[in-house]
């Protein structure tokens, strides 16, 4: 049963919606992390490590889709696993709804932290849950349309602020390179290996994809101008900001606070929250959208629209409740979570893959 | 206290019930004329009942023997002088010119219809319902004893409106007529621009009251024949008394009543609807109004005025981008100005940031309310304007708009920031090319206000998501309310923010899924001669 | 209109009305910090923090003309204000207790350190500046001879606001190349760095001689003995205390060797021993540091690279000619190395700071050899042998060559 009638460009479901999806929230605290282990060589892991993992990922989904063309990851597991399928799906759909919370959380932390500390959190998650609801309920084209539009802004706002920051950078700040040996890289490579990981969302877009020769090419490039995206943000951060990165909450933020164009444009880290707002949306959005189609698949629904309220309420909740403070967030994200998505993200895809192999589920069918 | 409630419940679920229909007039059922002319005269008096400008005349024809005719017309709808032509005088001319035709009562008929008239369009009807249609339509009709029909004349003249320059959309370069009331002078406005066979007119009739002309117009095989479809039979299931306004159809045909963005277009000027029907668009022009409607409209539509093609292409692509800039303006200004101040004071720089806080010294308001007062000030003047005389009026809007700003400065009410800033906007606003556009853009202003005062930059971003979701869901007959934006299509957007010139323009709009979508030859780039020989004096001699 | 919109406008009108939007600060009600100092102070035997800013004070613009600093006495535009805790954020909070309005410090670019708070440590206040939010990263550092409290008291000369004049004194600085200037970020940086000790600027309270202007029928402004405040010298800190001073020579050598001299006057001997006779107006200076090391030997060169143009020449003897510009030369580039080595000598062998930072270039190249002799970096750094080579240029002789003879 088809849930969604739209159909999207494989530019704009793959390609742009993955940047976005994970570019939103991995330039806000990814680059902390990776200083954190690996100190300045943080660049190294998102380029390099995370890149590969990224690449892999994208092969498994790819390999995955072309089995099932018209299925969603929800639909296909219940076809390779049969009833332990459905248990995937569900394991599937809890995970996005609590990437989801966390998202929403780490992202109103942000704006409380930096710019208003007395509003309530509560405020900001129901925006972002509102407005997340809405574009839901329009539908995957709006989405991706919405995105379409906001991309060349949000990439021009995040590529503004290292380009106009350039002046204070000092690269020398980059050396030694790798003077602690390939360990500590390894070790400040999960958070960005995690990150990137999130084009797992794709699984649940293919199949409304309308031209499907581009999807494995378009996958490919978003994982590797993701990558050179955010290695241009850890450098340009460690290179301006220098030994202090481990230590900053947002180290990107702080050097969007640093531009100044002239002695007149100052103080204008404002404007680049703005668009990170809208960036932000479309992820918390996509991720609503993918959990409420994936329920709506699971439990033979007709429409996944009427899922969407329930879970708006689920995940406002879950937001509020999730972490009592920010240290707890923060140590979350650096130590658990890059291993509960691998799971999600490589690890039950490959499982799925190779098991659709052995037992020759699904058609050969080479992409048309 | 639960009447209450049950009375709010009531005035949202309340249906309109069946008995309170609109009565729609039953149109007459089929009566035949009969031969008898007596019958048909009587009849047509009783429907004519106290229509004191319905005249009629009876006439005999001076045959073997006299036989009776009948005119009926609507005084004032036709041009009498014709009809007294060649009408009247044809039939009352002493048929000894015919020589040696016998008229009698049995081939009167014919030989009238055929011979005698002397109008260029002569119809035969046969029913009432149809020589009452036809009375009203300005026609005249002929009755003859002995015949059950009825000959129907074109004689129509009407007072009209001189075509002149259209008075919502003038244009410094460019052809200075519009539309007017008639149908009949507008289709010949787009005739006369288009002459081609594939440029189809269908005509409907919409009010069961007003029964008004409405034309369907659009080129054969450029436009999407899905969305002729569409609007046709969008056009053909309105039922309404009275259809007096383009903006009647407007509202029943649109996609999204709720929304706040027009998604139909209309223009005045049948230039500019010759060139959306160029682009494959459909065009609706309804009788007795010059506002002509354009389906399907996208949003670009509304920043774009006619004088971007007539004027060169820098220029014209200078003033789109000027005009999309402004709408921003328009949109955001007072917000970025409550949130900068309210909010996000460092953005400010130092010496600007003191001075106003100085100007804010003796102002008892908050940012807020200082905006909202201002901004609902400068609507009231801007309403006020609308009822003055025409030149004056936009003008009076913005002067006073300053006078009263400076004066409440004076009296400690507002800052200056804020009387620019509103002056600021209403500048932009008006900068806007259609009326629709720019309520859209008023409108929004205010909640965008309200997030701005409540969350800052985050909630004018917050507003902005919430219409951008808005109009990427929005479509028009079919078609997204945002092309060529998103989903973007590089050809398409050479005539959104900047306007190639036309010997790069060589495909029609994408997003109309046209079906001829080639409108020139490539390679027209112009560029100096290329014969050298042109060249004279230079290098050769002294 | 639909039930369900209907709802949704309810809905919204509550949140809206109920709500009171939290964040909100209406400028008026702001008391906008221009300057930061903090000190630390002894009060009844106990060491406190002692916090002081200078306020903006609100005036009507609209209604009084251009701010004249001269004019009926008191009409300054800040006041000063400061308060005491026991740490610095008690201290800030117990400045809003008294004071009418919000503070608002995120307008606040410069900041300023006692130098008895610096003496005593600056980690404190750099973790205070680095977790608030208001403080940017781009505020710049400043080191008080003496108290910050005496800093902001001063009258501004030339600028409305103590900030703006300190802020132009700063930016001013590449011109002369005499003092240090340094940001938050910067300043961080080097005290977490190993193999670099910090500097900042430094700041101090001077009156002027006689000889300032004195305009008839103003009472307070611009007579001798008036207060104003300059920018001299760096001052030096190690392992994040204040130990010392470099003053305005010593800091010219230390912006040589470490490349951040810009536009300075070195003032030259060229054909007299005992008279300054030419001035070298440095147009730009770059300067490359070296570390090398042969075994255990530890050596660093600094190559420095400087242009400038002839400014100024005192004799009448030819000057414009290259052979003689060659002189001018060597003499520049002695002259600078001097600066420089004087400021080598300081800072090894008196304060025993490695402010130019050769631990850390010697990590950057050699990072192998710097993890094993780091823990002892401190005892080896006095010893260590530095090279300085200069090459300077003359580049333009100004508008005229030679000086044209007084008859």
């Amino acid at each position: 049963m088809v849930l969604e009638k739209g159909k999207v460009s494989s530019r704009q479901g793959v390609l742009l919606l993955t940047f976005t999806v994970v570019v939103s929230t991995a330039v806000l605290t990814v680059p902390a992390i990776t200083a954190a282990a690996a100190g300045r060589d943080g660049w190294i892991c998102t380029l390099v490590v995370a890149t590969v993992y990224g690449l892999l990922t994208a092969l498994v989904i790819i390999k995955l889709w072309q089995r099932f063309p018209n299925k969603t990851i929800i639909e296909y597991s219940q076809i390779i696993a049969g009833p332990l399928g459905k248990v995937v799906g569900a394991a599937y759909i809890l995970w996005f709804i609590h990437i989801n919370s966390v998202v929403v959380r780490e992202f109103g932390d942000f704006i409380l932290t930096s710019f208003m500390p007395e509003t309530p959190l509560i405020a900001f998650n129901i925006i972002l849950l509102f407005l997340g609801a809405w574009a839901t309920k329009s539908g995957l084209e709006v989405i991706c349309r919405a995105n379409e539009f906001i991309f060349p802004l949000f990439t021009l706002s995040i590529a503004g602020v290292f380009l106009l920051a350039m002046q204070e950078a000092d690269f020398s700040n980059l050396l030694p390179v790798m003077e602690n040996g390939i360990k500590p890289i390894l070790r400040g490579s999960w958070a960005p290996m995690a990150w990137r990981g999130e084009i797992i969302v794709v699984s649940m877009l293919l199949p409304y994809v309308d031209d499907s020769d581009n999807v494995g090419k378009y996958l490919a490039y978003s994982v590797i101008i993701i990558g050179i995206i955010l290695t241009f943000a850890t450098v340009f951060t460690t290179a301006v900001i220098g030994e202090l990165t481990k230590y900053l909450t947002f180290p990107f933020f702080e050097l969007a606070r640093c531009i100044t164009i002239g002695r007149f444009i100052e103080r204008v880290e404002a404007l680049v929250l703005v668009m990170w707002v809208a960036g932000v949306t479309i992820k918390v959005a996509t991720f609503f959208y993918i959990a409420s189609l994936g329920t709506g698949q699971l439990l033979g629904l007709s429409d996944y629209r009427p899922v969407v309220l329930p879970l708006g309420l689920l995940l406002g909740v879950w937001s509020l409740e999730l972490f009592e403070s920010s240290i707890q967030s923060i140590q979350w994200l650096t130590e658990v979570f890059s291993f509960y998505a691998f799971v999600f993200e490589l690890g039950i895809p490959l499982v799925l893959l190779i098991i659709a192999v052995l037992t020759k589920k699904g058609g050969q069918q080479k992409s048309e | 206290m639960f009447g209450f409630i049950n009375k709010i419940k009531n005035i949202f679920s309340r249906q309109v019930s069946e008995n309170e229909d609109v009565k729609i007039e039953k149109s007459s059922e089929k009566v035949l004329l009969s031969s008898n002319l007596d019958e048909n005269i009587k009849h047509l008096r009783s429907v004519f009942d106290r229509c004191n400008d319905v005249a009629m005349r009876s006439f005999q024809i001076n045959a073997e023997e006299p036989i009776d005719g009948f005119l009926i017309y609507i005084d004032g709808m036709i041009d009498e002088k014709l009809t007294a032509a060649n009408v009247l005088r044809s039939l009352q001319l002493n048929p000894a010119i015919l020589k040696g035709q016998e008229i009698n009562r049995s081939n009167a008929f014919n030989i009238i219809k055929d011979s005698f008239l002397s109008t260029t369009e002569v119809r035969i009807v046969n029913d009432m319902t149809k020589v009452v249609e036809n009375i009203l339509s300005g026609q005249a009709v002929l009755l003859i004893e002995g015949t059950p029909q009825a000959i129907v004349s074109s004689v129509r003249q009407m007072e009209d409106r001189s075509v002149e320059e259209p008075q919502s959309e003038p244009l410094v370069r460019g052809p200075r007529d519009g539309f007017v009331e008639s149908l009949r002078i507008n289709t010949t406005l787009i005739r006369r621009r288009l002459k081609t066979s594939r440029l189809k007119m269908e005509i409907f009739k919409v009010g069961t009251l007003s029964r008004t002309d409405v034309a369907v117009i659009y080129i054969d095989g450029i436009a999407n024949n899905k969305i002729v479809d569409e609007v046709k039979r969008r056009i053909k299931r309105i039922e309404i008394d009275g259809v007096l306004e383009s903006s009647y159809l407007e509202e029943f045909i649109e996609d999204d009543p709720s929304s706040i963005f027009p998604q139909v277009n209309t223009t005045e000027r049948p230039d500019r609807m010759c060139a959306c029907l160029l682009e494959g668009r459909v065009g609706i022009l309804v009788d007795n109004t010059p506002i002509c409607l354009i389906v399907p409209a996208t949003f670009l539509q509304f920043l774009q005025s006619p004088e971007d093609y007539y004027n060169r292409f820098p220029y014209a692509t200078f003033t789109r981008i000027l005009r999309f800039v402004t709408m921003n303006i328009a949109l955001l200004l007072p917000s970025a100005y409550i949130a900068v101040l309210t909010f996000h004071q460092e953005m400010l720089p130092t010496p600007l940031l003191i001075s106003i806080a100085g100007q804010r010294e003796g102002v008892p308001f908050p940012a807020f309310l200082e905006a909202i007062m201002m901004e609902m000030v400068f609507e009231f003047l801007r309403e006020a304007g609308v009822r003055l005389p025409r030149p004056i009026g936009q003008a009076v809007s913005i002067v006073g708009a300053l006078v009263i700003g400076q004066a409440a400065v004076s009296a400690g009410l507002v800052t200056s920031a804020m009387v620019m800033v509103v002056s600021l906007t209403a500048i932009a606003s008006f900068t806007i090319p259609t009326i629709s556009g720019s309520y859209a853009v008023r409108i929004l202003r205010f909640p965008m206000m309200v997030l701005a005062a409540s969350f800052g930059l985050f909630g004018i971003m917050v507003g902005l998501m919430a219409i951008l979701i808005h109009v990427c869901a929005l479509r028009s007959f079919g078609v997204p309310y945002i092309t060529p934006l998103a989903p973007f299509s590089s050809s398409d957007f050479k005539d959104s923010f900047i306007r190639m010139p036309w010997w790069a323009m060589i495909r029609r709009p994408k997003f109309m899924g046209l079906q001829d979508s080639k409108r020139q030859k490539l390679g027209q780039k112009p560029g100096p001669s290329q014969n050298k020989n042109d060249d004279k004096g230079g290098k050769s001699g002294a | 209109m639909s039930k369900r919109f209907v709802t949704i406008l309810i809905i919204v009108f509550i949140l809206f009305s109920f709500t009171g939007c939290w964040s909100r600060r209406e400028i008026e009600k702001l008391a906008m910090a221009t300057m930061i100092g903090t000190d630390k102070v002894t009060i009844d035997g106990q060491d406190k923090w002692l916090i002081s800013a200078n306020m903006i004070k609100p005036r009507d613009l609209a209604s009084q003309g251009p701010l004249g600093g001269n004019g009926s006495g008191s009409d300054k535009p800040t006041v000063l204000v400061s308060s005491i805790g026991a740490t610095a954020w008690e201290a800030g909070r117990n400045l809003t207790a008294r004071l009418s309005r919000r503070e608002y410090i995120s307008h606040a670019n410069i900041f300023v350190i006692g130098e008895r708070l610096a003496r005593d440590g600056v980690d404190q206040i750099i973790d205070v500046i680095l977790r608030s939010k208001d403080i940017r990263l781009n505020t710049w550092v400043l080191v008080a001879k003496g108290q910050a409290l005496d800093i902001l008291e001063i009258e501004p000369e030339l600028e409305e606001l103590l900030s703006q004049e300190v802020m132009g004194i700063v930016q001013n600085q590449p011109v002369a190349s005499e003092a240090f200037t340094i940001d938050i970020k910067r300043f961080a940086n080097q005290l977490i760095t190993p193999g670099q000790d910090a500097v900042a600027s430094c700041i101090e309270v001077f009156e002027r001689k006689e000889g300032g202007q004195s305009q008839p029928g103003n009472s307070s402004a611009n007579n001798s003995g008036q207060k104003a405040v300059r920018l001299v010298g760096t001052a030096v800190f190690r392992k994040g205390k204040l130990v010392g001073w470099l003053n305005d020579e010593e800091t010219k050598g230390y912006l040589y060797g470490i490349g951040r001299a810009r536009q300075g006057i070195i003032s030259l001997s060229v054909h007299e021993l005992d008279k300054k006779d030419v001035a070298f107006a440095m147009t730009r200076a770059s300067s490359k540091i070296v570390p090398k090391v042969e075994g255990d030997e530890i050596s660093f060169i600094i190559d420095i690279k400087a242009e400038g143009d002839l400014q100024q020449h005192d004799d009448t003897r030819p000057i414009a000619r290259p052979d003689v510009i060659k002189a001018v030369e060597q003499k520049a580039a002695h002259e600078i190395k001097a600066l420089v080595e004087n400021a080598l000598n300081k800072a090894q062998n008196e304060f025993e700071a490695d402010i130019f930072g050769f631990g850390n270039r010697l990590h950057k190249r050699y990072p192998q050899f710097w993890k094993q002799i780091q823990q002892d970096w401190r005892e080896i750094y006095p010893d260590i042998k530095v090279t300085v080579n200069v090459e300077a240029k003359v580049r333009r002789t100004g508008m005229i060559t030679d000086t044209p003879a007084v008859n």
